[in-house]
This record gives structure tokens, sequence and C-alpha cells, in this order.
């Protein structure tokens, strides 16, 4: 009997490898253990031409709204993927989502967000030129997304932030939860526990937006002797700095600031940190594997501030390592994964909220100790085996 | 056109084309106008100034009295305009799947294609690292070896300053510490022959095992001696006597000849290579030695076979007597009963090295079966009673308990 084939179907930006390849090399092997054969069917965005439905994109409009035209001619370049000798179909990224099958399953992390939930915030940082030209270009791509969307046999949502924006953007509810795992391949071994450090307060975050590494700063400034550590860079690396150089140095109070001002922006204002600055807040950039893992037993407790996450890697990982996690009210899938005073602690997302929040736990280690313990029992949830168990359930959904 | 109407335009058009459905897009906006059909034909309730408008209609019907057709018929020329299109749209559709199956083949060619590449990189990348980590081992060995000569060098330089030490405290150096050295090995002489009692197996069982060379010195047809080199007890010397050959032993261990000589044996204390050496070449019918090889330098043996190779007749015999490291209870722990055995020799080695120092033929003879018959592979599923032996040993070799300990109590009560 002919093994039915099934085609992943991925967007490749830039050779970016990230958790995605992860969770599809997971899932590809889940479904070759299986019995099915699978092809992945990737475009390559970088090689695209600027061209959608045979209209031309000249070089100086498709630059005055790049995100835009790129999403079309992406969407497009999956339109256009043969996928008629496959009886399954998995979309991945957006838009892959957009490529009609009769049996597709959309593994869905996100939206092209900063067309549906980051729209508002994407427009209020500043980084579009001219707003009602992005909200019109928004509407546009919801207008177009719902007919293919509406195609899709079963959403597998990656959280269930996730699934509330689905329901919200159109009312789906053919949709089940995907919890990835934590660790590379297998699941990750099982980390014995460490009652809290006493070292540094540990961040693991891309520096982009809307990670909010600022929101860490801040609150870094407002407990002067609490060493602080974000690991991690990104494109406002440089953003970062310069607030951790302006809030040490008392050019500015952490306190005068505006919960939005430090991080709703395009960070491009930023300058330079001359040369021998040093505050007590560490920027460790890029680690090792062991280098992580001391600092996270080092540290009394772990910050994810992220604005309206799509799921919470850092916090699953911070629970792991039975720490405890403060995130935000406004975390989006990180205030699902942490309960409150249970496993972690959910603030408003304020400088002066969250330094009291760090204070609290660093001072009452009882406390420190018992949410890091459960939040240990917590991640263990958060295997690949269970993580497959769901990705089967969604797939039996199409597949029959 | 602005900058920004240019763009939104294409913005606009391309979602058009996006959505691949640019009749509908015309119908789309040919149903937002229907309801303004009669612009132009009637004035809306509420409109500012309705009256008046109303009566400039009224005046000016007999020229518009058509225009709410004029307007409808124009939709539905519209509308026609976008029924044709969406067939031109369907006809563009199907040459377009054409050329996107013929893209898509290409695409998935390619996707092939830089999976493969992707896989070839990775391989190299792969084969790079571990020239990397092959590199650092030997950097790391490298220094290590540095290390290590290092500690030499220094341990010696600390032993010869030592021994240096030692020469000047002594009031009559060198042959001081010669009689202290002769004192020290008389003493572990006793001690040595004492674990031979102890180990070597009674003197009974050792004549035994040692009457079967006798048929190999009736090979050599003279009447010249027999030397026996390290006699131990004399077991072999007095087998020699027995059966009327002439022989003597050289030992060096003052014990042993003491003992030997009071049997009335023909022992002399010698060192066997100087001895060997100081006979007249050529005059010794064979040179045996039990269990002595494995006590000696590497230096010392090679001595004592060039030695025996000087004295021997033409013809004589060499028999050098060993245990045999093959056997894995002599190999791995029997060996080291005796704290004075350095290492032992494999047979493949001491042939070689016989057969190198000029003897010729040599023989490498097992002798002395364990007293267990060996095992064939019908035997397990067999009669225990042939298995049981060798299963005990096999259990004794590998899967005696891996450490002991010796525990000892001083004679007499504790208080």
């Amino acid at each position: 009997m002919r093994r039915p084939r099934v085609a992943i179907l991925k967007p490749d930006y830039y050779g970016i490898v990230g958790g995605f390849e992860r969770v599809v090399d997971i899932l590809d092997d889940a479904l070759t253990d299986d019995g099915y054969q699978v092809a992945r069917r990737v475009v390559k965005v970088v090689d695209l031409p600027l061209e959608v439905g045979g209209l031309e994109i000249p070089p100086e409009v498709f630059e005055s709204h790049p995100e835009y035209f790129r999403y079309l001619i992406v969407r497009q370049a999956f339109d256009r993927i043969d996928t008629g000798d496959f009886d399954i179909v998995i979309s991945t990224q957006p838009p892959s989502f957009s490529h009609v099958h009769p049996r597709h399953l959309a593994l869905f992390f996100h939206h092209h967000r900063v067309y549906y939930d980051l729209e508002d915030v994407y427009v209020e940082a500043g980084f579009v030129d001219d707003p009602e030209l992005h909200r019109r270009a928004g509407q546009l791509i919801r207008e177009i997304d719902q007919p293919r969307l509406d195609e899709v046999g079963w959403f597998l949502a990656g959280s269930q932030t996730v699934a509330d924006r689905l329901d919200h953007f159109g009312g789906y509810t053919n949709v089940s939860l995907f919890h990835a795992g934590v660790g590379v391949g297998d699941d990750a071994e099982a980390v014995p526990f460490t009652p809290p450090g006493t070292g540094p307060v540990l961040s693991i975050s891309r520096m982009e937006f809307p990670k909010r590494s600022e929101l860490v700063v801040a609150a870094a400034h407002l407990l002067p002797d609490q060493p602080i550590s974000l690991v991690g860079t990104g494109s406002r690396d440089l953003w970062v700095r310069h607030l951790d150089h302006v809030l040490g140095t008392g050019q500015v109070d952490a306190e005068s600031l505006g919960p939005r001002d430090i991080w709703c922006n395009t960070g491009r204002e930023a300058k330079l940190v001359p040369d021998g600055f040093r505050s007590h807040v560490e920027f460790a950039g890029r680690v090792t594997d062991d280098d992580l893992e001391r600092r996270f037993r080092e540290a009394p407790c772990v910050l994810a501030l992220a604005h309206d996450e799509d799921y919470g890697l850092t916090a699953i990982e911070g629970m792991r390592q039975g720490r405890p996690v403060i995130v935000c009210t406004d975390g989006g899938g990180l205030t699902e994964l942490i309960v409150h005073e249970e496993t972690g602690l959910i603030v408003e997302p304020t400088p002066r909220a969250v330094a009291d929040a760090i204070e609290r736990l660093v001072k009452d280690r009882d406390l420190a100790e018992r949410l890091g313990r459960n939040g240990q029992e917590r991640a263990a949830e958060f295997s690949w085996a269970n993580a497959v168990d769901e990705f089967r359930a969604g797939l039996a959904q199409v597949d029959r | 056109m602005t900058d920004r109407e240019l763009v939104s335009s294409y913005i606009e058009r391309a979602a058009v084309r996006a959505d691949g459905d640019l009749g509908q897009y015309v119908r789309d906006r040919v149903a937002e106008a229907r309801p303004h059909s009669h612009a132009g034909a009637e004035i809306p309730d509420g409109t500012r100034l309705r009256g008046a408008k109303q009566a400039l209609v009224a005046v000016s019907r007999p020229v518009t009295s058509h225009q709410s057709q004029v307007n409808d018929q124009v939709l539905n020329a519209l509308d026609r305009v976008a029924d044709d299109l969406r067939e031109l749209a369907a006809r563009i559709t199907t040459t377009d799947q054409y050329v996107s199956r013929v893209r898509a083949t290409a695409a998935t060619i390619e996707g092939l294609v830089d999976e493969l590449v992707t896989g070839f990189e990775a391989e190299r990348t792969a084969r790079e690292d571990l020239g990397g980590q092959i590199a650092a081992e030997r950097e790391t060995f490298a220094a290590f070896r540095q290390e290590v000569l290092g500690e030499l060098a220094e341990m010696r330089a600390r032993q010869d300053t030592l021994l240096r030490a030692a020469r000047e405290a002594l009031p009559d150096g060198a042959d001081r510490l010669q009689l202290l050295s002769r004192e020290l090995s008389h003493h572990d002489d006793a001690l040595y022959e004492d674990i031979e009692d102890a180990f070597r197996g009674s003197r009974e069982k050792v004549s035994t095992m040692l009457a079967g060379y006798l048929d190999d010195i009736a090979t050599v047809p003279t009447d010249s001696p027999v030397v026996d080199v390290g006699c131990g007890r004399g077991e072999w010397l007095e087998l020699l006597k027995a059966n009327e050959v002439p022989a003597y032993g050289v030992d060096i261990n003052q014990v042993v000849v003491d003992r030997c000589q009071e049997m009335g044996l023909d022992v002399r204390l010698a060192d066997a290579v100087e001895h060997l050496t100081t006979v007249e070449a050529g005059t010794i019918r064979a040179v045996t030695s039990f269990h002595v090889a494995e006590h000696l330098s590497m230096d010392t043996l090679v001595a004592l076979i060039d030695a025996a190779l000087l004295a021997l007749e033409p013809g004589g015999l060499l028999i050098l007597e060993t245990p045999n490291p093959n056997n894995h209870q002599v190999g791995a722990a029997n060996f080291y009963l005796d704290p004075t055995h350095l290492k032992p020799l494999h047979p493949l080695f001491l042939e070689f090295l016989v057969t190198s120092r000029g003897f010729e033929p040599v023989e490498v003879r097992e002798l002395h079966g364990p007293g267990i018959e060996p095992l064939r592979p019908t035997d397990l599923a067999g009669d225990p009673a042939r298995t049981g032996p060798f299963v005990d040993a096999l259990n004794a070799a590998f899967t005696s308990p891996l450490d002991y300990a010796v525990v000892a109590r001083k004679p007499g009560a504790p208080a």
C-alpha cells in the first residue's frame, strides 16, 4: 500500500533558523514514524521577484511598503506550489496557510502580526510613516486572508492566546492547541531542583520589538543593588544599552518614565554608549548552553516581560529550571503559562511593578522556592511527547 | 499623482491581483454604485435646499428624464464587462495553472537541490568540525606529553640528588651501600622462598611436571653437564641426579644455595649470566631455567639467552619455562602472586626473542592444562557434570569480586 504523502509548507526568510525549525523537525520525525511520507516545500523569500499576479511592483513602490508587498509575493509563491500529489498539507508560518488543499492542517503560531494583533502597537511605536496607508493595507490583507483561512481544515494553535486571535479575527473554532516542548530534539533532561540562587536576575530574550528588554533595564535601575543579566541580542540592542546609559548616569529618572515611553518606539533615537560605561546591568549577548545553565542556577528569578507573546518558551524554560518567573499582565501567551502566586508573578507592565516583584522574590526566599518548585512541576507538562500527541490529534481532524 | 497615491493605488491593485478575482472587484464597485443610479434624477430627502434643487430638477426634467435609465444601462454594461472580466480571469487562471505547475515543478526541483546542497554543507561543516577537534586533541596531547616529560626529568633529578645525598651520608661510601643492598636482598631471598613454598606447589607435583624434560635432555647425546639457572628447591636437579644426568645449579639466592647443598645437590652461588660467560664456550649440554625469565629485566633476559648460546655445545638445548599469559587466570591474576615477577612474557614474544638471538629450531610447547575440559558449543545445553567445572572457572575469571581487602590481626588477645 502506498504510504500517505504529507507536504510541509514553510517560508524561508533569509535562512534564519529558529524554534520553528526544531518544531518542524520533530513533527517530521513523528510523521515518518507513523508511516507518512514527508516532503518539505520551502519558499525562499529572498529569491522571489517583485511581482503580484503579473503586476510588477516598481522597487520604489515596494520599498515604500515592503511588509505588505513581501507578504503578497510570498503568499502567491505558496499558491503556486503544486501539492496535487499530496494527501495532506501542513502549513506553518504565515502566509503558508493561504495555500489551498482539501486536507489542510495549519500549524498556526501567529498571523502576520503587524496587520493583525500588533497593528495598533506597531503604528503607535512609529514603525510606519503613513499609518493610514498601513491600516488600509492591513484591511486588504485581512480581506484576502479570510477566504483562505476559511479553507483550512483544522488549526493547531500554538497557545490559547493564538486560538483567541483566530476566533477574534475570523470566528474560527476548528482549532485545537499545540504546545511546543522545551529543549532541542528529544525531551530535555529533567533539571534537578536547586533553591533559587543569589546571583543576577536573569532575562532571556531576543532584543526585538516588542520583547520589552527595555522594561527589564528600567526595572533594574530602580534596584541599584540587584545585579541583572540580559541574555540575547537583536536589532534593539543599541537602544536598550542607550536606555541603560541614560538611566545609569542619572540623565533620566526611571520613576519618571511612562510605562510605554521606553519600549513602544522604533528605538532609532539610540545613541552609542561611551566606552567604559558599566552599570549593574549585564549585557551577556549570546551565551553557551553551559553558561546559560549556570546563570539559571545562580538566578533568584527569571524575567519574561514581552508584550503579547504568542507562546513563551522562555517562561517554560525558567520554570523547568525551578525558577519563579515574572511576566506582565499584557504578556499574551506568557500569562497562560504562569499562575500568579503559584508558579510566578504576573504584574503590570511598569518598571515599578516589575522591580517590586523582583525585590519580593529576592527577599522572600521561601516564596521564591515554593514558586520555583511548582513551576518545575508545571514545566514537565510541556514535553515533546505531549506536543506530538496534540499534533496527532490535530492531524486526525484532517486525515480521514 | 503623489507618491502616496501611487503607492496606495499599487497596494489596492496588488491586493486585487493577490485575491485573483478582478471581475469580482468590478462587480463590487458596481454594486456600490447601484444605489446611486438615480443620481441627477432625484434629490434625496434631507438634502440642503432640497426644495430649490427639486424645482431645478423639475425644470430640467425634459433634459434629464432619461438619466436613471442611462445610469442603469451604464451599470448593466459595466456588469457585463465584469462578467467578461471574470471569464477572462478564468481563462487566465487556467493558463496560470499551467504556468504555475511548471514553476512549481521547477521550485520543487530547486527545493530538492537546496536540500541536497544543505545536506552537503552540513556534512562539510561536520567534517571541518571533526578536523578542528582532532587538531585540538593533538595539541592537548602534545602539551600533556611535554608536561609528562618535564615531570620525568624532575623525578630523575630528585632521585639523583637523593642518591648523592645518601652516598655522602655514608662514611665508607659505595662499599657500605653495596653491603646494605646485599643484606636487603638476602632478606628478600628468604621471603621469596617462603612465597615459592606457599604457591609453586608440592615437591612431588613440581617433579612430575618437570619429568617430561628428561626426554629432551636425552636428545643431546653427550656427557656434558646440564646447568639449571635459578634452581629453587632443587626438584629438577634431584630428578637429573636420580637419572644419572650430570648437572649443577646456579642461583643468586643464598637461602636456595644453602638448602640445596644440604640436600647434597651441586648448586653454586653465582650470577647465571656471569657464570655462563665464564665457562668454556661450547661445553654445556643444556641450560634450563624454570619460572625465572619472568623475574628478569629485558636486558638480563637477553644477556642470559646470549650467554646460554655461547656456553652450549652444538645441538645443546635452552629450556625456558614461564607462566602462560594466554590463560586468563594466569595472565590476569596468578602471575601476580609473586611480587618479584616483572611482567608476563607472551609466548610469541619469547619465541621471537630466542629465535632472533640465534637459536634454531625453536619450539613453543604449551604445558600443564588447568585440569578442566575445554567447553564445546553443544555442552551448555548438555551434561552439567561436564560443564560445571568450566562454568565455575568462567565464573571465577569473570564474576569474581572486583576488589578485596586483607584484614590482619596482630597475634595475642586484645586487653
